[in-house]
């Protein structure tokens, strides 16, 4: 294993000396060359999992094993890891090719040796020629990429990135996505990326692990938390348009039941079992995004754009009953 | 808010500045102008001031007191300064960290900018003195051997260089802000690289903390050259032999002692020239230094 967390606990001192909660008995291992997402609401704990591994808090309860070795009270720089923090953490006062190598150069490597190191990581990124810059001179993108040049001269047994793309433009995200994807399988160097954007998580992960109020919620591929979510807060959390949830009776069960049905599951048609008006119609990425007001509540439903119902009309939804998922009212966790 | 409303209740750039540019004209500019036109004469006071030419500057470069007092005050700049932003910026890094008495440790070094000067100087009178003072004490209990801070020349501006350079309340809490401006991320950054402390020091926090401390200078430069006046004439009076005789002392003494209002005038246009001139060497010292 790379990174092995074992009931991880951390409480912090909040607002009148109150104890916060960050994290509550957390699991999570991440296999050598894995790229691990933990995703989760502000929070639910994820950064503070993250800066536990680099050893920036420490744990009050648990354990941190790396490459089979215990470092729960080892300092970070005897970790070896490499981090990418939110804001970056550039040294302004250096120049690109410095802070790239400001910590080969902290560890004793020779000048030449990590001017050579920075020219191959700084031509992997493709800012060879920003070099002589500095960071206040660097779009948004450059920045990132300098960030990820100064993690990869760490030559860490982890890659930990704290929601790096959180500052950056749509399109500028998507890109960056798939290059620190495509590093990540180039070094084979496990990977920890936290971020609280879903689409993210699922479009990058190996395993994605979805954090909640300190605890981890589930852990899965993530193809197995999208067919199968644990919980509805875990249903809810992926997917862009809102879950549709619906009292079991409605769905002509008993119990306290939810049902839950994906927007692309909606359908409309006359012999439909909830009564819709439709209230929205939203161009989406080429599909139509509906709107529909029910008696059980607001409804959702996806479909191509030439499908999609005339404003305010009146029809019904219905569902594939195979396609829904079914939670416990009260706990909301995922019913067989 | 009120710019939205309406410009017939805007007030003119100007006005605002008003109270403050009246203040500069009649506390600041009248005075050096008069001191300016003053300069060129000889005046006591009694009669009118009588047109001399460069009279007095000649007087002034070869006046023996005046070239001591200039020494003197460069003697004790060479130490008091560096010293004075050392400890500033030394007590700023330890007592920026999170420790059990660091905040009394912040009060403590910001305390004594609090007392006033005249009180400072008379502390430093009994801290120095040779019969009861402590500090000449404890050089004794240790074997040093007092040095006779108020006697020797060399030990009275040694003296003088450390009622200076421990007045460090006010460059004490620049360089605390300027410390704790300095995001947290980057020294996580640092630790996570593995980078030890002295070159976390020298690579990050100085070089991110230079350009302030190279204004902490400046101005400690100046406050020494132009304000070095009421310690040393409460505490020594410019003795022993003229050692501790700093520019504003003397000026003060021609001025008001021998009445001699227009040499007076003339020194105090040299000195703020050379003033100047010692800034400008200064920054470009820095300038060298801190690239």
């Amino acid at each position: 294993m790379s990174l092995l967390v074992r009931g991880a606990a951390k409480a912090y001192r909040g607002r009148r000396r109150h104890p916060v909660v960050a994290l509550d008995g957390v699991d999570l291992t991440v296999g050598p060359g894995e790229l691990v997402v933990v995703v989760g609401p502000s929070g639910s704990g994820k950064s503070t999992l993250l800066r536990v591994v680099a050893g920036l808090e420490v744990l009050d309860a648990g354990s941190v094993h790396i490459d089979g070795t215990e470092v729960s009270s080892t300092p970070p720089g005897a970790r070896s890891v490499a981090m990418v923090f939110q804001d970056l953490a550039l040294f302004p006062h250096l120049t690109v090719a410095q802070n790239i190598g400001f910590g080969a150069r902290a560890r004793g490597a020779a000048a030449a040796d990590v001017a050579l190191a920075t020219a191959d990581a700084a031509h992997m990124l493709d800012i060879a020629g920003l070099l002589e810059r500095r960071p206040n001179e660097l779009s948004g993108g450059e920045r990132q990429r300098v960030a990820l040049a100064r993690a990869l001269l760490r030559d860490p047994a982890l890659f930990l990135l704290d929601e790096p793309l959180s500052g950056v433009d749509a399109e500028l995200r998507v890109r960056l996505r798939e290059e620190i994807r495509d590093l990540q399988r180039r070094t084979g160097v496990a990977m920890v990326h936290v971020t609280h954007d879903q689409t993210e998580a699922m479009a990058m992960a190996d395993r994605v692990v979805v954090m909640r109020a300190g605890r981890v919620e589930q852990a899965g591929t993530p193809v197995e938390v999208w067919e199968c979510p644990a919980s509805v807060f875990v249903a809810r959390l992926l997917g862009d348009v809102p879950l549709n949830l619906l009292p079991a009776h409605v769905a002509g069960e008993n119990g306290e039941h939810l049902v839950a049905v994906r927007a692309d599951d909606l359908r409309l048609a006359d012999d439909g079992v909830v009564a819709v008006r439709v209230v929205d119609v939203v161009l989406d990425a080429g599909a139509a995004v509906v709107r529909l007001e029910s008696t059980a509540g607001t409804l959702h439903a996806r479909m191509p754009w030439d499908q999609r119902p005339a404003l305010g009309a009146a029809s019904f939804a219905r569902w594939d009953t195979r396609r829904v998922h079914r939670f416990a009212a009260a706990s909301g966790e995922r019913l067989p | 808010m009120s710019r939205a409303r309406g410009g017939s209740r805007q007030l003119p750039a100007g006005s605002l500045a008003a109270p403050y540019v009246a203040g500069l004209v009649v506390l600041l500019l009248v005075p050096t102008a008069a001191a300016a036109v003053l300069a060129v004469t000889e005046y006591y006071g009694f009669e009118p001031p009588r047109f001399t030419g460069l009279d007095n500057v000649r007087r002034a470069v070869s006046d023996e007191l005046f070239l001591t007092s200039l020494r003197n005050v460069a003697l004790v700049a060479v130490v008091a300064v560096p010293l004075r932003v050392l400890l500033a910026v030394g007590a700023a890094l330890v007592l920026a960290t999170r420790f059990r008495g660091a905040a009394a440790g912040r009060v403590a070094t910001y305390l004594p900018s609090v007392v006033p000067d005249a009180a400072w100087a008379l502390l430093w009178l009994w801290l120095l003195n040779p019969l009861y003072g402590p500090l000449p004490a404890v050089l004794r209990s240790v074997g040093v051997g007092a040095p006779g801070f108020l006697t020797d020349p060399t030990a009275a501006r040694v003296g003088i260089a450390l009622m200076f350079a421990l007045q460090v309340g006010e460059s004490f809490v620049v360089a605390l802000a300027a410390r704790r401006a300095i995001p947290e991320r980057l020294y996580e950054a640092a630790a996570v690289e593995s980078a030890r402390p002295s070159y976390v020091l020298r690579r990050l926090t100085l070089p991110l903390m230079a350009p302030l401390l190279g204004l902490l200078a400046l101005r400690d430069l100046v406050l020494l050259l132009q304000v070095s006046f009421l310690p040393v004439l409460l505490v020594t009076e410019g003795g022993p032999r003229d050692a501790t005789l700093t520019p504003p002392l003397y000026l003060y003494q021609r001025a008001f002692v021998y009445g001699e209002l227009g040499y007076a005038s003339a020194l105090s246009v040299l000195l703020l020239l050379l003033t100047a001139v010692a800034l400008a060497a200064q920054g470009l010292v820095l300038r060298r230094v801190l690239r």
